[in-house]
C-alpha cells in the first residue's frame, strides 16, 4: 500500500498524534530506538485528569489485550526509568508512605495505599474551607483543623489549586508549616496525612521540608477531580520529551491519508513514515459520539470488546448502551489498527491509549497499565521494523 | 418513520388534519396573497425572549456546543490566576446567564491562556464571559 518507499521513507519521521501518556510513551520509547518521531497533539487529554492510583496489575481489560499483557513488565520499567530520571517525577509512580518509603500503587484504591503506612496516631489535615482527604472519613487518625490557605477566595478552590500555588510561590510553604505548627502545638502526632498539596513537579521536595520543619513523617491522600497526582503527571510526561528531545507540536489533526501516508492539519498533508494514533477517547475527540459513534481521523471500525467483569456489565446498565464506552478501535498483536476485513488497515498504521477502548465505563478509560504497554509494544514494532530495513 | 408509525386514533388523525390545513393555508397566503412573514417570530419572543429563548447565529449555536462538552472535571479553574468563584460551571448553566454576567472575572490578562490550552475537551473558555454578557445584557432588555 502507499507507503513512501526508498531514501524518503527512511527520512520521514514517526508522527505519533497524541501527547497524552499513550502518545508519549510511544514517542519517547521511538526516540529511544533512534527512529525520527514527532509529536502532534492540541491539549492533554484523559491524562490530565488520573486520579494517581495507578491501574497496573491484571484486571479485566488485560483479556481483551492479551499482547498489551504480554509486554507490561519491560514498559513499565522502560517508563519508570525515563520519569525517574528526570529528577522532578520522583515518587511519581508510588505514593510515598509516612516513612518516606515508596508504596507501590499497584491497583490501588488511592488512598488505602497510603493510609495503610500509618499507625492510629496520625493527624489528618483538614484544610479549611476545603476539608480533609478521604483518609479521615475511614475513621483513621485525628483529625486537625490548619488554618491554611489565608486566601480561600482565589487558591482555596481545590487542592490541586493549592498545589499550583505552593510551587508558584516561594514564600507559600513556610506559610503552611507555620499553620501546620499552630494547629499541632501541645497535641502528640506520630505522623501527618495531608490532602495532596505538595506541589505539581516539586512534590518531593517540599514534602522533606515540610516534615523535617515538623519533625514528623509527611504524607499525601489522594482526593477527587481535580486531580493534583494528574498534574503531576502531565508536568511529568512533559518533561520527559523535552528532555529526550522529541520534536512537538500543537495541532489539531484533521484526517489521516493512507496514500499517500501522512496526516492532514489544516491545508498541509504531512507526509509520515508511520502513523501511532494515541488519540484518547470521547474526552479528546479520539472517538466521536455525535453524530455517530466513530473514530474521526480515519473512520477505522470500532470493536465493543465487552471485558468479562461482571461489575463492568453493573455499571453499564440504564438508559446507556455500555458498549458505546467500552468500544474502541481493533489491533492486531502489533498493535496496528484493523479494518473491516479483520487485517490491518496499513502496515504502518497503529493505534494505542485509550482508543483501544475497553477498561473502566466510568472515566471512559482504558486506565494507565493499558497505555503504557500498548504504546511500548506498537513503537517497538515500528523499531524493529526500522532496523531489519523493512520495506513495504 | 417514527412520525408516522403507530396506531391511527381518531384524535391522532384530526392532529394531522389540523397540521394539513395550516400548512396549506400558509402556503396559500405567501403565493397569492404574497405575505412571506405573519410576525410569528415576533410573537413567539414577547411570549419567550424573557425566559432566555432569544435567537441565537450559527456562530453562537457552534459556541453552546462546544461549551456543552464541559466535564466539570475542574482545570480550569484550578490553573486561573483570577479570584473567580466556581465559574467553568458557568459553560453549561445557559439559563443562568442573567446571573452569571455580574459574577464573571471583569477580564483575563490578554496573554493568558491556561484555562483554555489545558482543558480536557476543549472548551473555548475565554469566549465565555463575552457571550454571557451579550446574551446576559440581551435578556435583561
Ligand atoms: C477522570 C479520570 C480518572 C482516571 N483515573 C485513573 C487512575 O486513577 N488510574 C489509572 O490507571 N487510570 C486512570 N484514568 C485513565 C487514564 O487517565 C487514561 O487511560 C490515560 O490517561 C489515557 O491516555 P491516552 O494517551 O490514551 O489518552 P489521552 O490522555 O486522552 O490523550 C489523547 C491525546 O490525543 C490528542 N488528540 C486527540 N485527537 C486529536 C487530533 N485530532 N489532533 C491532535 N491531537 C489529538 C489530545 O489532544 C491528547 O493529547 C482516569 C481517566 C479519567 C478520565
Ligand atoms: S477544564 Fe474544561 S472540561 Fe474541565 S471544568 Fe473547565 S471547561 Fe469544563
Ligand atoms: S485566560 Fe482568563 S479565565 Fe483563563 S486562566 Fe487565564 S485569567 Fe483565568
Amino acid at each position: 500500500m502507499g507507503a513512501p518507499t526508498g531514501e524518503q521513507a527512511v527520512t520521514l519521521p514517526v508522527l505519533v498524534i497524541g501527547a497524552g501518556l499513550a502518545g508519549t510513551v510511544a514517542a519517547a520509547r521511538l526516540q529511544a530506538r533512534g527512529v525520527p518521531v514527532r509529536v502532534l497533539a492540541d491539549r492533554p487529554g484523559a491524562t490530565l485528569l488520573h486520579g494517581g492510583g495507578w491501574q497496573l496489575g491484571p484486571d479485566a481489560l488485560r483479556e481483551s489485550h492479551p499482547a498489551a499483557e504480554a509486554a507490561l513488565d519491560d514498559a513499565l520499567d522502560f517508563v519508570r526509568i525515563g520519569l525517574e530520571s528526570l529528577a522532578l517525577t520522583e515518587g511519581l509512580f508510588d505514593l510515598p508512605d509516612v516513612e518516606g518509603a515508596r508504596r507501590a500503587c499497584e491497583l490501588a484504591p488511592a488512598t488505602h495505599a497510603v493510609v495503610d503506612g500509618f499507625g492510629k496516631g496520625h493527624a489528618v489535615a483538614d484544610l479549611s474551607p476545603l476539608g480533609h482527604p478521604f483518609a479521615a472519613m475511614q475513621g483513621r487518625g485525628t483529625v486537625v483543623t490548619v488554618e491554611w490557605p489565608p486566601y480561600p477566595d482565589v487558591f482555596g478552590r481545590s487542592f490541586a489549586a493549592m498545589a499550583h500555588r505552593l510551587e508558584a510561590d516561594p514564600t507559600e510553604p513556610a506559610r503552611l508549616i507555620e499553620a501546620l505548627k499552630r494547629a499541632l502545638k501541645g497535641t502528640r502526632h506520630d505522623a501527618l496525612l495531608l490532602p495532596p498539596v505538595l506541589g505539581i513537579s516539586r512534590t518531593e521536595a517540599l514534602r522533606r521540608q515540610v516534615a523535617a520543619a515538623l519533625g514528623i513523617p509527611v504524607g499525601e491522600a489522594l482526593d477527587a477531580l481535580p486531580s493534583t497526582p494528574g498534574f503531576r503527571l502531565h508536568a511529568a510526561l512533559t518533561a520527559w520529551l523535552n528532555a529526550a528531545r522529541v520534536p512537538m507540536q500543537t495541532a489539531r489533526v484533521a484526517s489521516i491519508s493512507l496514500d499517500p501516508l501522512g496526516v492532514q492539519v489544516g491545508d498541509l498533508l504531512v507526509p509520515a513514515r508511520a502513523i501511532v494514533l494515541a488519540t484518547g477517547r470521547y474526552l479528546t475527540g479520539g472517538l466521536t459520539m455525535h453524530p455517530a459513534v466513530r473514530e474521526p481521523l480515519a473512520d477505522l471500525p470500532l470493536t465493543p470488546s465487552v471485558p468479562t467483569n461482571p461489575l463492568w456489565h453493573a455499571r453499564t446498565d440504564g438508559p446507556y448502551d455500555g458498549r458505546v464506552f467500552e468500544t474502541g478501535v481493533g489491533h492486531d498483536p502489533g498493535f496496528r489498527a484493523l479494518g473491516l476485513d479483520g487485517r490491518p488497515v496499513h502496515p504502518h498504521v497503529y493505534a494505542v491509549g485509550d482508543l483501544l477502548g475497553g477498561g473502566d465505563t466510568l472515566t471512559q478509560a482504558s486506565a494507565s497499565g493499558m497505555c503504557i504497554a500498548s504504546a511500548w509494544v506498537a513503537a517497538t514494532t515500528i523499531a524493529d521494523g526500522f532496523a531489519t530495513g523493512e520495506k513495504t | 418513520m417514527g412520525v408516522l408509525s403507530g396506531p391511527w386514533t381518531w384524535k391522532r388523525f384530526r392532529s394531522f388534519a389540523y397540521l394539513a390545513i395550516a400548512f396549506n393555508r400558509r402556503q396559500a397566503r405567501r403565493l397569492f396573497l404574497g405575505r412571506k412573514d405573519d410576525g410569528g417570530v415576533e410573537r413567539f419572543l414577547e411570549n419567550f425572549a424573557a425566559e432566555g429563548m432569544a435567537p441565537l447565529s450559527a456562530g453562537e449555536t457552534e459556541l453552546i456546543f462546544s461549551l456543552s462538552k464541559c466535564t466539570y472535571c475542574g482545570i480550569c479553574e484550578a490553573v486561573c490566576p483570577l479570584p473567580v468563584d466556581r465559574w467553568p460551571a458557568f459553560s453549561r448553566a445557559l439559563e443562568h446567564a442573567r446571573f452569571a454576567a455580574e459574577d464573571l472575572p471583569p477580564s483575563c490578562p490578554p496573554e493568558c491562556r491556561q484555562c483554555e490550552t489545558l482543558c480536557p475537551t476543549g472548551v473555548p473558555l475565554r469566549e465565555i464571559p463575552a457571550f454571557v454578557r451579550r446574551s446576559g445584557a440581551a435578556r435583561r432588555a
